[in-house]
């Protein structure tokens, strides 16, 4: 079924023509215009600091900037073949997620489920209760 | 940055020298996605090869000249290289909508440089697995068997690792922010696939029409699916397209090989994409001309992803996927099936569906207002595939909404470049 009987070809062209532009306009609304300056500089800025400084304070980490520095505590003095428990909050799931990216390849675990590991990471409040371990950014770090 | 720049030129060229006989006689723009979508297979390939063939030890060298040696052969056809066939010129119209196809790739690889790669999937299941293959040079059991990160969707295929491993190997190092350069790039080869195969049938509007929309498409080509695998997904998903197309109308080993890469492109990103491999080889029996073998192209579509689904399972094992409750298949279960099916069904239609209305409904106004095209034929197959979407989120283990509202709309937008072909398709030149 089409719209030839009731309009011409050039009309037919001409709706067509506006119904890409609305479809293709509103897909373009969804880039985040306001935030281009953000990304052009983020772009050219690539070669100013390093990959690990520019995670730290990339949107990545949005829900806590100390996190980046314990994490890079914790990456810092342990063994790439190592297994960590760690302690982190458990309000959300990404505490766990940038753990086990950014401390890979070492193997990662939440502190309940890490009976057997060779390290124990503790960040901010789950540290208080550690007595023993080395002090690290925002945190403790015990070897068991 | 450098080393990914150089990984980027010489996986086209690289998949260009092996598939070269099945894409010689395609336009420039239709050639270079096709042989990226190979060179990227053809990474993923040496990649495991390396790691195989020596554990833990550094594989950048290795990887490196192991594709120089692939470029070789290439050298002394330079001059039947600049001997490609001639197709349709383009007029002043498509030229000028050439430009925005290329500015919309631009505003998505300034959006995609301009951080670290940090979405959540990224984190937890594509980037997780390749930084751990990078930096072991190995594929360790774990990624695969390890209850702590048993979130991490071991049961999907691993293309997309293995290429981000193998851009992180030219690169010497792992840096999220260069190795997100892969996903403007796959953009850029789904925006010329379209519009060197419409430019090749006669579309050369049509074809500027369907880059561009790819270009500024922007609910898939955003930060947030960098590091994910649905823009190279919807790369596999054009080619596989045109190939299907191309297939309906030419008998060739060509088209088959095509058909075949395209399969296996998509079966090695996602497990959607292999289910629309298989829902293409039973169009195919469907749709075939009289008088057509039903096999070449059947098994062309089918024979890739059923390989590659036995060697996956026979490498790492079965593994189940904990995201979907399989027993409501069970016919006691059917009932409460049904009801997961009206409850997806409401939630696409109430949030999915409010929010897009205006767009999809001046998609239909456009649908109504054009004459049918030679992409139509893909209508049937993408709207099968989008119903299998809705069973697929009724199946969800975790509820209804949650898989509705994390997936249901990025994979569909996923399927959207592919029908960018078949409205660009309706748009024939002025008689």
């Amino acid at each position: 079924m089409t719209l030839e009987a009731p309009l011409g070809q050039t009309w037919r062209r001409l709706v067509a023509a506006l119904c890409l532009t609305v479809f293709g306009g509103m897909a373009a609304a969804r880039y985040e215009w306001r935030k281009l300056p953000q990304f052009l500089a983020g772009s050219l800025s690539s070669g100013r600091q390093s990959a690990d400084e520019a995670r730290a304070k990339g949107t990545g980490f949005w829900f806590d900037r100390d996190y980046p520095a314990f994490l890079e505590a914790v990456r810092r003095a342990t063994p790439p073949g190592a297994t960590i428990a760690v302690a982190v909050p458990g309000t959300l799931d990404v505490y766990l997620y940038q753990a086990v990216f950014t401390l890979a390849p070492r193997r990662v675990v939440a502190l309940q489920d890490g009976v057997s590991v060779g390290y124990a990471a503790y960040y901010k409040d789950a540290a208080l209760s550690q007595s023993g371990g080395i002090r690290i950014a925002s945190g403790v770090l015990v070897r068991r | 940055m450098i080393g990914v720049a150089l990984a980027l030129v010489a996986t086209p060229l690289a998949g260009y020298a092996l598939a070269r006989p099945a894409v010689s006689s395609l336009p420039r723009s239709e050639r270079f996605a096709w042989s990226l979508a190979v060179g990227l297979m053809v990474q993923a390939l040496l990649v495991l090869a390396s790691i195989g063939a020596r554990p833990g030890a550094d594989f950048s060298l290795a990887l490196s000249l192991l594709t120089v040696l692939l470029l070789l052969p290439l050298l002394p056809r330079r001059a039947a290289r600049l001997a490609a066939p001639e197709f349709l010129r383009l007029g002043p119209a498509a030229r000028v909508l050439c430009a925005p196809a290329a500015v919309g790739v631009a505003l998505f690889a300034v959006a995609a440089l301009s951080e670290p790669m940090w979405t959540t999937d990224y984190l937890a299941v594509w980037g997780l697995k390749a930084k751990t293959i990078f930096l072991t040079a190995s594929l360790p059991g774990r990624l695969f068997h390890d209850p702590a990160i048993v979130w991490s969707h071991p049961e999907y295929p691993l293309l997309v690792p293995l290429d981000l491993a193998a851009l992180a190997a030219w690169a010497r190092r792992w840096d999220d922010r260069a190795l997100a350069a892969l996903y403007p790039l796959c953009q850029a080869a789904t925006a010329a696939a379209a519009f060197g195969f419409l430019v090749r049938r006669g579309r050369a509007l049509g074809g500027a029409v369907a880059a561009a929309l790819i270009g500024w498409f922007f609910p898939l080509y955003d930060p947030v699916h960098v590091g994910m695998a649905d823009i190279p997904l919807a790369l596999g998903f054009v080619l596989l397209c045109i190939a299907f197309l191309d297939a309906l109308e030419a008998d060739s080993p060509a088209v088959y090989a095509r058909l075949a890469i395209a399969s296996l492109f998509c079966a090695a990103t996602k497990p959607e994409g292999a289910l629309f491999g298989a829902l293409a080889a039973l169009f195919w029996l469907v749709l075939r001309p009289r008088g057509r073998s039903w096999s070449p192209p059947f098994l062309a579509l089918l024979l890739p992803s059923v390989v590659h689904g036995v060697l996956l399972r026979w490498a790492r094992g079965s593994l189940p996927s904990r995201d979907f409750d399989f027993t409501l298949l069970a016919p006691s279960r059917w009932a409460a099936w049904l009801g997961r099916i009206g409850e997806t069904l409401a939630r696409i239609t109430s949030v999915e569906l409010a929010a897009a209305a205006l767009p999809l409904a001046a998609l239909a106004i456009f649908f109504f207002a054009t004459d049918s095209g030679l992409a139509d034929r893909l209508l049937p197959l993408l709207g099968l595939q989008l119903a299998f979407y809705v069973l697929t989120c009724s199946l969800s283990a975790f509820g209804v909404a949650w898989l509705v509202g994390t997936s249901f709309g990025r994979i569909v937008c996923a399927l959207v470049p592919a029908l960018a072909v078949v409205v660009g398709a309706r748009l024939r030149p002025r008689t």
